[in-house]
């Protein structure tokens, strides 16, 4: 069965990608273990939605896809912009408690 | 490429689809405004308003339409054909709860785009960055696709984009604790939204569609519905900071940006919970029997005893009401078990009652958050034990938080009574007394920690004489949402009227 391959390894990405993303507390690494958790999500859904019950092919199991991509790329987007935002802050409130600008 | 046709099922259609169209436009425009906005200072306020103008007019158009017509649902169908591939057909449902919420997003949103920049002041003293426009319009018309959207993939769009937006509207605040908490937060609604799509590919696995109507009239309790529900359920509830996953709510909504924290505890909260509700009409009556209703609503329940236990205990005002929002979301989810209960009429009253506490703690956060930050502006600090001397300075400010005040503890005569009467009258209805003690607890406990508010105001002391004071516009807007928690309470038939038993959702 083709469909229980995609089963096995979309369930073992979202563990990988679970644990990964419960232990770390480094927020770049968690935004990684995050992505290992969508790819294998993404292949959960292809798997399970593939299965149709009616047995005729459906276009909804890709928008469902793509839509979810699509959300990976624009939370990457906005997770990197604050993630930046952070360490600029940080240097900032560094720079003014230690008066010392080129830290 | 694609060609676009409308069935028109009736003559209600394309107001609808501008519920979502016109908040689109509008981010357009304000984007534009932003631009020119060094050029023609004047262009951004005169420009806002007008926008909220016809927003305003469109909703209250539907609602009066909605309410003369006996108009309770309506269903949209947008045909896509592109050149190759099959039809799509695009469904938005406009029923009772949809109106509802539809005029609830206007009222705050209006009620928070004049406080934030439509004041005389606005330009002098900015109290958001340029980006909050667009990106609030953005918001707004997200919201209104969720309350329209009738299928999963629409609804998973929806929550998808609204989390995305909040976490950047939260991170517009320039401050280390506010970037912390949006990014903490994005990360609980990127794991919440991934279980809702496998959730969502489960069941069209089985049932071979996603329109919502379609499934409930399919659904049976077995392995991979119980399966793809619990994902679905469990990814909301991440979103909507249900007891126990609500630990990143109060660090969002205390570091944010004012007008970022009204939004998102008035109604981005709320759309979480109104996706569940859906799904829960549709999925809810399969598992009746089973110890998931209990479970819902045992969470509910300790989500309002908690969080208001732990509101008691705050020292920051802002943080005070961020734990009472997860309080009296709690509210709705001790709903939730009582609409599988009971005969139709039992069942009509509980949804009333959920959707009017949506309303009336909606409109009670807004006033609530607005106040906070006239008390902040007012005193300098965020601190309740501050607040001493205010209640002689800011009479008005005051006023509206004991009126919000009154709606949250649920005291008559105000939305907030109506909604957890509702609810009690569906809990005694079906026998349940244990969610009525649960409803007077909370009751109790809220009016705990808005007294304790009051009382820190209305004390003397020799510490602080000066106030500086909020705009008149900032108090009237926070006043007139106050008021509105009255008003509704008093005239409740407008609202409730429109909201019937969805056709076929959960009669047996």
């Amino acid at each position: 069965m083709m469909s229980s391959v995609w089963l096995v390894a979309g369930s073992g990405l979202v563990l990988i990608g679970l644990t990964g993303f419960l232990l770390t507390p480094d927020l770049l690494r968690r935004l990684l273990a995050f992505h290992i958790t969508g790819s294998g999500a993404l292949l959960l859904v292809l798997a399970l939605a593939g299965a149709d019950a009616s047995g005729d092919k459906s276009i909804v199991p890709a928008l469902l896809v793509f839509t979810g991509m699509l959300v990976g790329l624009a939370a990457t987007l906005l997770a990197l912009w604050l993630l930046r935002r952070a360490r600029q802050l940080a240097l900032h409130r560094a720079a003014h408690t230690d008066a010392d600008p080129g830290s | 490429m694609t060609g676009v046709s409308a069935a028109l099922h009736t003559p209600y259609i394309w107001p609808h689809v501008w519920l979502i169209l016109l908040p689109l436009l509008a981010a357009l425009v304000s984007t534009g405004l932003n631009r020119s906005r060094t050029h023609f200072p004047a262009l951004l306020p005169w420009g806002q308003g007008l926008l909220l103008l016809c927003w305003n007019a469109l909703t209250l158009w539907l609602w009066l339409g909605g309410v003369e017509g006996g108009v309770n649902e309506t269903t949209t169908r947008i045909t896509f054909a592109p050149l190759v591939g099959p039809t799509l057909v695009w469904t938005l449902l406009t029923d009772g709860p949809a109106l509802i919420m539809a005029l609830l997003t206007t009222w705050i949103g209006t009620a928070t785009l004049v406080h934030t920049g439509l004041r005389p002041d606005a330009a002098s003293r900015p109290s958001a960055p340029a980006a909050f426009w667009p990106l609030a319009w953005l918001l707004m018309a997200t919201l209104n696709l969720i309350w329209l959207g009738a299928d999963l993939l629409t609804l998973y769009i929806g929550v998808e984009a609204l989390g995305l937006l909040a976490v950047a509207m939260i991170g517009l605040n320039n401050t280390p604790g506010a970037v912390d908490a949006a990014l903490r937060y994005l990360f609980a609604t990127l794991l919440g939204s991934l279980a809702y799509l496998v959730g969502a590919g489960l069941l069209f696995g089985h049932y071979g569609t996603l329109e919502l109507a379609t499934l409930a009239g399919q659904v049976s309790a077995n392995g991979a519905t119980a399966a793809g529900f619990g994902l679905m359920l469990a990814g909301l509830a991440l979103k909507a900071a249900v007891f126990p996953l609500h630990g990143w709510l109060p660090a969002a909504h205390a570091s944010a940006l004012l007008p970022v924290s009204v939004l998102h505890a008035a109604l981005v909260i709320k759309a979480s919970v109104f996706v569940m509700l859906r799904h829960w009409l549709a999925f809810g009556p399969a598992f009746a029997d089973t110890a998931l209703p209990l479970l819902v609503g045992a969470l509910g329940a300790v989500a309002i005893l908690w969080g208001s236990i732990m509101a008691l205990q705050q020292t920051r005002l802002k943080l005070l009401i961020a734990w009472s929002t997860i309080a009296q979301t709690g509210y709705l989810l001790v709903g939730f078990p009582l609409l599988l209960q009971g005969d139709a009429a039992l069942q009509q009253l509980v949804l009333q009652g959920i959707l009017y506490q949506m309303v009336a703690h909606g409109l009670a956060k807004a006033a609530l958050f607005m106040t906070a930050g006239h008390l902040v502006t007012a005193t300098g600090s965020d601190r309740i034990d501050q607040l001493t001397g205010t209640g002689r300075h800011l009479p008005l400010t005051l006023l509206t938080l004991g009126l919000a005040g009154v709606s949250l503890m649920g005291m008559p005569p105000s939305a907030g009574f109506v909604a957890k009467w509702l609810l009690a009258s569906g809990a005694i209805g079906s026998g349940q007394v244990i969610w009525l003690v649960v409803l007077l607890a909370g009751g109790l406990l809220s009016a705990t920690y808005i007294l304790r508010l009051l009382r820190q105001a209305f004390r003397e002391g020799p510490e602080q004489d000066v106030f500086q004071h909020p705009s008149r516009v900032e108090k009237m807007t926070a006043f007139l949402l106050a008021l509105m928690t009255l008003l509704l309470g008093l005239m409740a038939i407008p609202l409730l009227s429109l909201i019937t038993l969805p056709g076929g959702g959960i009669a047996p």
